[in-house]
Formats: structure tokens, C-alpha cells, sequence
């Protein structure tokens, strides 16, 4: 299939709008949204994962974005309604499918081992970016902030910043993690 | 002077920052002196291509204390160095940011203000060679009105961030 330029040159991201900074997030890599209703508060030794819910007669494990928003931005959210970001796993790695399995799935035999859910806030949408409007990391800073899930920035027209971020990365940085070290890797001191 | 001979003058001068007055007087240095806090530091003028004030710096996390976060320039993120974090381990309140020549990356630097810009003879620069740890963020000092200012080394200040990075 040939694509047009037009096409080339835009993409379709998710984008997360926070009164800070936002977020944008490779379309293609969610699976489906829906509004987070009935989700069910769960004690974890995963960071961030907090909560279950029920979808397609599977539970999902619930990681939650906007505490991951804070602690790592030191961002600002406003208590809105809570949207689940679907994620399938099959469009992951198989290195990443692998330590879910070893990580997560050994724990917890009830979760899915097709889908997980990502809690935002609900201010987002799917919106077309041109990619020319993408920058990224600068040179020094690129390879460390791609290991952290964070690919690129956007400058918005009144002065808001919004990062370019890998839900893959994130997630499996947060589960990786949890039983290793919990301070992120942001002690530089 | 002809046009051509202006011209030759000008490239050299772009090409290195250094002004050659004649071709039998001493060359002169530029360098753009700065305030960071209570001290006193020189770049050299070609390493600066730019100075604004007030523009917003966006928080980057997992980066060392002394990288304060981004600059949008012309719709580009530019990695603010703090120098009183590098040094002193306290940060800069300023607004105030150089916008580096530094190839290969997008550099800036945050400063409390820019003095002046100097023009010494050769002679009056005194480059040092050390290699302890900390004096090699400076490449030397030159003396302005009777007062020694430190030379900022920036590829060795750069050099840090990466260094910090690895280890981190």
C-alpha cells in the first residue's frame, strides 16, 4: 500500500491533557478506552498498580497513571472522572510479555494475560500530530530519557510542554522495578 | 581595508573568536562574562550564540540535580545547565539563559546576568592544565579590571551530565 505524504507526515496520538504539561501517546498502542467505573482498590506490591477491573469477562490489573504523573513530574491533576486505557499485551515485546508473565501472572493468576489498563483522567482524546511538530530529546539527555519511556516533547503555541512518553517502557520500567528499586533511578545525588 | 580583506577578517573572527587587530598586534580573545550567583565566570564569545530572558523551563525528570529541565528556542527543546547546582549544589533562581554553540546537542546555560563582553589580548588568558576532578570545569582564568575570572571549560561540563548518567 502506497501512503500519501499527507499521511506520512501526521500521526494519530492520545493526548493526555494535564493543567502542567500533557502527554501524548502512540495510538496504536491502545487497545481501547472506557470510563473506570467499577474499579476495585487493590493492595499491591507493583508500583502503581492499584486497583482491578472486570472487562471482556477478564480481570485487568489497573495502573495508575495520574500517581505516576505526580510523583515522577511533580504534575498537578484535577479529580475528574477516571477513564481505563486498554493496553494488549500482544503488542508488546516478547521480552516485555515474558517478565509480565514472570512478574505479574505468577503472582496473580486471576489477571488477564491479554490485557491491562493504564487509569487516566479524563481530559484526553485522539487527535492528528504533525510529526515535524515532535522533537526530540536533545542528544545528551535522549538515550536515558528513552529508557525511562520518554521519546520525545511538543511545544504547544501558549507555552504548554508535552512529552512524547511509551506506555510499553513505563509500565514494564514500573514493574521491573518493583522489586529491585522503588525510587525510579531519580537519587542522582 | 578592502571589501575582501573585511571579509577574511570577519570569517576568522566567526570561525574561532578571536579578533586580530593587525597582522603585527596581539590577537584579542572574546569572551561573554557572566553572574551566576556570587561568582564570576567567562565563555568564550563564540561558544554563546544567543541570550533570553523569561521563557518558561519545563521540568525533565530523571536527570541530575544541576539539569533544570528544558527551554523551548524556535520550537526546540535546549537541556538548561545549572551552574551554581554544578558547583555550589544549590540551584539558581534566574530566568536568565545562554544558548550554547555546543555541537551535537542543545545546550543552555542558566545564569543571574550577563556583565559584559570582554576582549583581552592573548597574553592576559592563562590556561591551566589539571587534572583534578573539579578544576577541570575550568580551562583557566583571565583577569578583567584587576579581578581573576575562571574560564568555563563546557566540554567538560557536558562531559559531566553523560559521566552521571552512567553511573546513575
Amino acid at each position: 500500500m502506497t501512503l500519501k505524504p499527507l499521511e506520512l507526515s501526521e500521526h494519530e496520538f492520545l493526548i493526555l491533557d494535564y493543567s502542567s504539561m500533557d502527554f501524548i501517546v502512540n495510538r496504536e498502542q491502545l487497545f481501547a478506552s472506557i470510563i473506570l467505573e467499577d474499579a476495585v482498590e487493590f493492595e499491591s506490591e507493583f508500583n502503581y498498580l492499584s486497583s482491578l477491573m472486570a472487562y471482556r469477562e477478564q480481570t485487568l490489573p489497573v495502573f495508575d497513571f495520574d500517581a505516576f504523573l505526580l510523583e515522577t513530574f511533580s504534575g498537578e491533576f484535577e479529580q475528574s472522572l477516571k477513564v481505563a486505557l486498554i493496553i494488549d499485551l500482544a503488542s508488546f515485546s516478547e521480552g516485555n510479555r515474558s517478565l509480565y508473565q514472570e512478574r505479574i501472572l505468577r503472582e496473580h493468576t486471576e489477571f488477564s494475560s491479554e490485557y491491562l489498563a493504564l487509569k487516566v483522567h479524563s481530559h484526553a482524546g485522539i487527535k492528528r500530530v504533525a510529526l515535524s511538530e515532535v522533537c526530540l530529546i536533545p542528544a545528551g539527555l535522549r538515550e536515558r530519557q528513552s529508557q525511562e519511556g520518554i521519546l520525545g516533547c511538543r511545544f504547544l503555541a501558549g507555552g504548554k510542554i508535552q512529552y512524547f512518553v511509551d506506555i510499553e517502557t513505563l509500565v514494564f520500567n514500573w514493574i521491573a522495578r518493583s522489586e529491585t528499586d522503588t525510587s525510579n533511578y531519580k537519587d542522582f545525588s | 581595508m578592502e571589501n575582501k580583506e573585511l571579509l577574511t577578517h570577519l570569517a576568522a573572527e566567526k570561525a574561532d573568536g578571536v579578533v586580530t587587530q593587525s597582522d603585527s598586534a596581539e590577537k584579542l580573545v572574546k569572551f561573554l562574562i557572566v553572574q551566576v550567583k556570587d561568582q564570576t565566570y567567562a565563555f568564550y564569545a563564540d561558544q554563546i550564540k544567543e541570550i533570553v530572558m523569561n521563557v518558561a523551563l519545563y521540568f525533565v525528570p530523571f536527570v541530575p540535580p544541576f539539569i533544570r529541565g528544558f527551554i523551548n528556542r524556535h520550537g526546540e527543546p535546549y537541556t538548561v545547565f545549572d551552574l551554581n547546582a554544578l558547583f555550589a549544589k544549590e540551584t539558581l533562581d534566574s530566568a536568565t539563559f545562554l544558548i550554547s554553540n555546543f555541537e551535537g546537542d542543545q545546550i543552555a546555560f542558566l545564569a543571574s546576568s550577563v556583565i559584559e563582553i570582554l576582549k583581552v589580548p592573548d597574553s592576559e588568558v592563562h590556561l591551566i592544565t589539571s587534572t583534578d576532578e573539579h578544576d577541570g570545569f575550568f580551562l583557566g582564568a583571565v583577569t578583567s579590571q584587576g579581578a581573576e575570572i575562571f574560564i568555563l571549560n563546557l566540554p567538560n561540563i557536558i562531559g559531566r551530565l553523560e559521566h552521571d548518567l552512567e553511573t546513575s
